[in-house]
């Protein structure tokens, strides 16, 4: 009778409490608008100043998978990152980070997050040693486990050489190795690329590209906005296609592939934006 | 905490490691102050040696028969007189500075002496000729001409010359030495401070937020665990800490260059000495802390706002006007320490420091001044973490 209740909780917490990484809820952003931004978009002074960035999106990113968020410049895709991060908060609609509401709990949340860009974001008068650790000290990361943390990532990276040299001083290879070591030094479970690739020369891309593919490797979660198809079919197992702010897509990468009969990822997202 | 402390240290490090933020925090101060004062006292003495020894051309027109004037202004120091200008053409000689001043003696001048009324002389000269000293010279020669018939005509009326003065008074200043010293130089010294904290914080202050919006490093940083409240203070500190230190470093300057001016009597370069005490250290310190939380959170609310270090540039410079008016404001007459002035931020600083270094503040001034600036730091510190959590504020486009 005791092994049936245990198989029981067992099915229970595994087919039914499916805990997601990553969830937005009907997710919206709006914006005041600048006056220099209400004379780009053509609005007069007498009309309303809000800009609706993102409107009510939900998606849930699965442990251990790769999400990609397409969609053309200007359609929210930053917005939405920027919130996944908590570096902004959404005007409404609930996110929720390994199940920590990152409006209750941003800092819990932020504790499970990495991020990048495409910019190195790097202090030019620091060392790689002493930017890592400044990151591992923000996340409260114990000397001990910091040391040994510390040292797995720049052996892997073969960072080492360069580890106490001024950051300012580094080639662009060295500075994009010490920016991917600031953002997985606390080991986050989940990693936020915001168009990592875009600008980056083919080296570097490849560096980035790696790194996604070795956290998926190592059962972290990634969400990540791109313009390169050719990394979104490489790499994504999930896909998110925002438009104005809506989400028009959100599915598997099969239920992508078999929107439209081509095999360029770019036809069918044209045809997706084209058709909504 | 932890995180605070953790922000602080490494923007410290990387700040003590920004030759620009050195440059304004410790070799400016401790270089430029120094030349400032050596440099002004040295140029002042050179003017004022330079319109001693220099002569003075001064046109004498003299219309009637004494010829006392004339040897009288002879005798001046410095003054080369020239005869034979007509009157008509005197004015057109001084505005062109071929004559620096002139004496036009009337011609019933010695007949209004003779008959004890008075004779008329007319000095002509330029206000606007600073270096000039033809108007004082002139009238040395007149005074002592005047003197000498007053006199004469005495003497003949065998009156005492005592009769013209009733009174014999004798000044006497109880003003101490260091009291003089301490007014005289204490309206310079909080203008120099106060700047010097303003420069010293503004460097570091447009690093730290704009610097960081341009590298793109801001993003990194937010998506961290540390709170928004955590960065601003963090970031606070360090901004704070570098306008105290250029700020004490130009004391330190302006202090060491005292001991470079030669001529400085001894008795003077005592009551300097008792002037840096440790009380008056401590007191400056103490009122430098919260201008420095002020300023600094100020600065680092433009920088987060700005989109550019250069944007933050141009933003800060008017902040200088809105510092320096209330300075120069209290350097004007009649502004004394009162219950009304001392909560008068940046004027209750310069007013209260002239009374420090006179040795004459009065403790409950020193509080209100305290208060007052403390109230400013907390405003600060509140404004900026507010201006930081706006969304708007730092991802400004």
């Amino acid at each position: 009778m005791q092994l049936v209740c245990i198989v029981f909780d067992l099915l229970t917490v595994n087919l039914f409490i499916h805990i997601y990484m990553i969830e937005l809820e009907n997710i919206s952003k709006v914006f005041t608008l600048t006056k220099d931004q209400r004379k780009v978009v053509g609005e007069s002074k007498l009309r309303p100043k809000l800009f609706t960035a993102v409107d009510s999106i939900s998606f849930k990113c699965n442990p251990s998978s790769v999400f990609a968020l397409l969609g053309p410049n200007g359609s929210g895709k930053t917005t939405t990152l920027r919130m996944i991060s908590t570096m902004i908060s959404p005007t409404s609609g609930t996110i929720k980070i390994k199940d920590v509401d990152v409006m209750k709990n941003g800092r819990e949340a932020r504790k499970s997050i990495g991020f990048m860009t495409n910019q190195t974001a790097l202090y030019d008068r620091l060392s790689p040693y002493e930017m890592v650790k400044y990151f591992a000290d923000l996340n409260s990361m114990e000397k001990v486990v910091f040391e040994k943390r510390c040292k797995d990532i720049f052996d892997t990276l073969d960072m080492n050489s360069f580890a106490n040299k001024r950051i300012g001083t580094l080639s662009s290879g060295m500075k994009q190795k010490t920016s991917i070591a600031r953002t997985i030094i606390h080991n986050p479970d989940i990693i936020v690329f915001d168009e990592p690739t875009t600008g980056l020369d083919v080296m570097t891309s490849r560096s980035i590209i790696e790194l996604i593919r070795n956290s998926k490797d190592e059962k972290k979660t990634i969400i990540f906005s791109s313009h390169r198809m050719e990394d979104v079919q490489s790499l994504a197992d999930d896909i998110g296609v925002i438009y104005n702010g809506k989400l028009i897509f959100s599915g598997t990468k099969l239920d992508f592939e078999s929107l439209s009969d081509s095999s360029s990822y770019d036809d069918t997202l044209i045809n997706l934006i084209d058709n909504s | 905490m932890n995180i605070i402390y953790s922000i602080f240290k490494k923007e410290l490090i990387d700040v003590l490691r920004d030759r620009r933020t050195l440059m304004f925090m410790v070799v400016i101060p401790i270089l430029i102050t120094p030349l400032l004062v050596i440099g002004s006292i040295k140029f002042q003495e050179y003017q004022n040696k330079k319109s001693e020894e220099k002569i003075l051309s001064i046109a004498f027109i003299n219309d009637s028969e004494d010829y006392l004037i004339k040897k009288l202004l002879l005798n001046q120091k410095g003054v080369k007189v020239i005869e034979g200008i007509v009157l008509d053409s005197l004015e057109s000689f001084i505005r062109s500075d071929s004559l620096q001043g002139g004496l036009h003696i009337d011609k019933n001048f010695l007949n209004n002496i003779n008959s004890n009324s008075s004779g008329s002389v007319k000095i002509y000269y330029k206000s606007s000729d600073l270096m000039s000293k033809s108007k004082k010279r002139m009238q040395s020669a007149l005074e002592n001409y005047k003197n000498d018939i007053v006199s004469k005509r005495l003497e003949r009326l065998k009156f005492d010359e005592r009769l013209l003065e009733p009174l014999e008074i004798t000044n006497i200043d109880m003003a101490t030495a260091k009291e003089t010293l301490g007014k005289a130089i204490g309206g310079f010294i909080p203008y120099v401070l106060v700047m010097f904290i303003f420069l010293g914080a503004m460097y570091p202050a447009i690093d730290l937020g704009a610097g960081e919006k341009e590298r793109g490093s801001l993003e990194t940083l937010l998506s961290s665990p540390a709170t928004k409240f955590e960065i601003t203070m963090g970031k606070l500190l360090v901004v704070s800490l570098t306008g105290l230190v250029s700020g004490l470093v130009s004391v330190l300057g302006i202090s060491s260059s005292l001991f470079f001016i030669d001529k400085i009597p001894v008795q003077m370069q005592e009551t300097i000495l008792e002037l840096i005490n440790p009380f008056m250290i401590g007191s400056i310190i103490v009122l430098m802390v919260p201008i420095a939380i002020f300023f600094a959170s100020m600065l680092l609310s433009i920088s987060f706002y700005s989109r550019s270090f250069k944007e933050a540039q141009s933003l800060m410079g008017p902040l200088n006007m809105v510092i320096i008016v209330p300075l120069f404001l209290s350097l004007g007459p009649g502004m004394e320490m009162d219950h009304a002035t001392a909560l008068m931020p940046l004027i209750n600083v310069g007013l209260l420091t002239k009374e420090i270094l006179a040795g004459s503040v009065e403790l409950i001034y020193f509080i209100e001044t305290l208060f007052s600036l403390l109230f400013c730091a907390a405003i600060g510190i509140w404004f900026s973490v507010y201006w930081f959590k706006k969304e708007n504020t730092i991802f400004r486009v």
